[in-house]
């Protein structure tokens, strides 16, 4: 697992978004795996501002979401499939055929989560996947228990979780189930892009980096992926390096 | 003179392979298994029955390359991958006092490069460099005539530098399949040559790299010429298009244009460099 810090938010988004185009650069048609969320949130404006400035041909990448809420697509403001339109679909002017989203509003969610793991199957796999590090150790809405091999599936949310996730909506939501790549799924991908941010993460974060994998923290169970990095700034990283400073 | 031969042996991770080489005319090729798990001791009581059995009345000397780094000033062989054992083995000297003849020492690589500059595509160049692609990337650097290998003996090595998240030769080598798509080399190969899509997109990324890795060594040493050598070269065919659509935007549009990258047709460049070693012109 490769470790790297940035002074700042900032700077860790814009490194975020130059390594992504490094990997997906020699891929004709490469397939991304976003995540929505806070942290994530920077790194797509600069990845946008990037591909603008640098007229980077995104015609042929394609996109699966990581997860999304039971109950929700694409229509509900909150969701993450809303979320990325805004932050990061629409500024690029993707195609909607380029993108598979699970539809958490379908009623069969099973057949939602084959459907997103043919589509991976279909493209080749995941070139990049970039996952956001929850409070309790979660990636995607694979939480504390689930196992190591597990593919796309509807999941029960932990209440820490669910509590976390109340930001996102501007009044109550219903935040017990989620559909998830599983992490298994996420394991499959080439490259992995763990980011977390802010000193709120920094606890979770010295556990990740510091204990074995064991399903209790799911972080865990992708950190011997041979080509992860993990994206932090100096706040999250602050439990986890050693000061300098005498 | 011209009847005395040069015996020219390519030390590799499991086996060691030679010949005798007279004039332009490469013997009969031997090849020993090589306990590589043993001690510098055992190896060298390995290599020396190999020699024992290679070399007769007519060699004059011998060249021997090695997967690793050496030292030619000082004479030592440094570390050698695949055989934890050697490391700082006064190689030369130990044939010599065993054999009585002049022996040369050198990195595989070089010897690869030798072996083209004098008997392969490099016949005739002034400067080249042979990049072999294996599970690694090496190379060796031959400029005006000479094989140039750096104070200390590891100029050349490209696939160690610092490249994406971590150095050349994860991306650019056979190491690339297994590093970025868990599958062995010889599979995605065994596929591309059934025309499967999913292999030849593989082999587009693999040429991305590697023409990244060519950028790299035009910058540097700015040759006209490139000899890919190593098991990956028999690709070619499936990754040369993205190769060299890499190379089209090199900085200096002179260099891109003059630039020749060839594929070594040469089985044996490794014995032969070897042997080459001990031309005056090498040492």
């Amino acid at each position: 697992m490769r470790i790297s810090i940035s002074d700042t938010y900032q700077s860790m988004s814009i490194l975020c978004a130059g390594d992504l185009i490094r990997y997906l650069e020699p891929i004709a048609a490469p397939l991304l795996c976003v995540a929505s969320g806070d942290t994530p949130k920077g790194m797509y404006a600069a990845l946008v501002e990037l591909i603008h400035e640098k007229k980077i041909d995104t015609t042929h990448w394609h996109f699966v979401g990581l997860d999304e809420w039971a109950h929700l697509n694409g229509s509900d403001q909150g969701s993450c499939r809303f979320h990325l339109n805004n932050q990061l679909f629409h500024p690029l002017g993707v195609e909607g055929d380029k993108i598979i989203f699970f539809d958490g509003r379908a009623e069969d969610l099973q057949a939602e989560c084959d459907n997103v793991e043919d589509f991976i199957r279909s493209k080749g796999g995941i070139d990049v996947a970039v996952i956001g590090l929850g409070m309790n150790g979660h990636i995607g809405m694979n939480e504390p228990g689930t196992p190591v091999s597990s593919r796309a599936h509807l999941a029960d949310i932990d209440e820490t979780t669910q509590k976390v996730g109340q930001k996102y909506f501007t009044a109550a939501a219903k935040l017990d189930r989620g559909v998830t790549l599983g992490i298994g799924s996420l394991r499959e991908a080439r490259h992995i892009m763990l980011l977390a941010s802010g000193s709120k993460k920094a606890a979770i974060v010295q556990k990740i980096v510091t204990t074995a994998p064991t399903p209790v923290l799911p972080a865990t169970l992708i950190a011997d992926h041979q080509n992860i990095c993990v994206y932090l700034d100096k706040e999250a990283a602050e439990r986890s390096v050693k000061k300098n400073d005498p | 003179m011209t009847h005395k031969s040069i015996a020219g042996i390519d030390l590799g991770g499991t086996n060691v392979r030679g010949a005798l080489v007279t004039g332009n005319t490469l013997g009969v090729i031997r090849t020993q298994r090589l306990n590589s798990r043993g001690s510098i001791d055992e190896v060298l009581a390995d290599l020396f029955a190999f020699t024992d059995q290679l070399i007769d009345r007519s060699v004059a000397s011998i060249g021997i390359g090695v997967p690793g780094l050496v030292n030619v000033r000082e004479k030592i062989v440094q570390d050698v991958v695949h055989i934890p054992a050697w490391k700082q083995v006064p190689l030369q000297a130990q044939l010599e006092d065993r054999y009585g003849i002049p022996v040369r020492v050198n990195n595989d690589a070089n010897c690869f490069a030798l072996g083209e500059y004098y008997f392969g595509k490099g016949r005739g160049a002034g400067s080249l460099v042979g990049v072999t692609i294996g599970t690694g990337l090496g190379s060796g650097i031959i400029i005006n005539h000479q094989l140039y290998d750096g104070s200390n003996g590891g100029a050349g090595e490209f696939g160690m530098m610092e490249y994406l998240d971590h150095t050349l030769e994860y991306y650019a080598s056979g190491q690339f399949f297994q590093n970025i798509y868990q599958t062995d080399g010889s599979v995605v190969f065994n596929a591309a040559a059934r025309g499967d899509a999913g292999a030849l997109r593989k082999y587009d990324e693999l040429g991305f790299h590697l023409g990244k890795a060519i950028k790299i060594i035009l910058y540097s040493l700015d040759v006209d010429l490139i000899i890919l050598g190593g098991s990956v070269r028999h690709a070619f065919p499936y990754f040369s298009k993205s190769m060299w659509h890499q190379i089209q935007n090199f900085g200096f549009q002179n260099a891109a244009r003059s630039l020749r990258v060839e594929v070594s047709q040469l089985e044996n460049a490794g014995i032969l460099g070897a042997a080459a070693l001990v031309y005056p012109v090498a040492s």
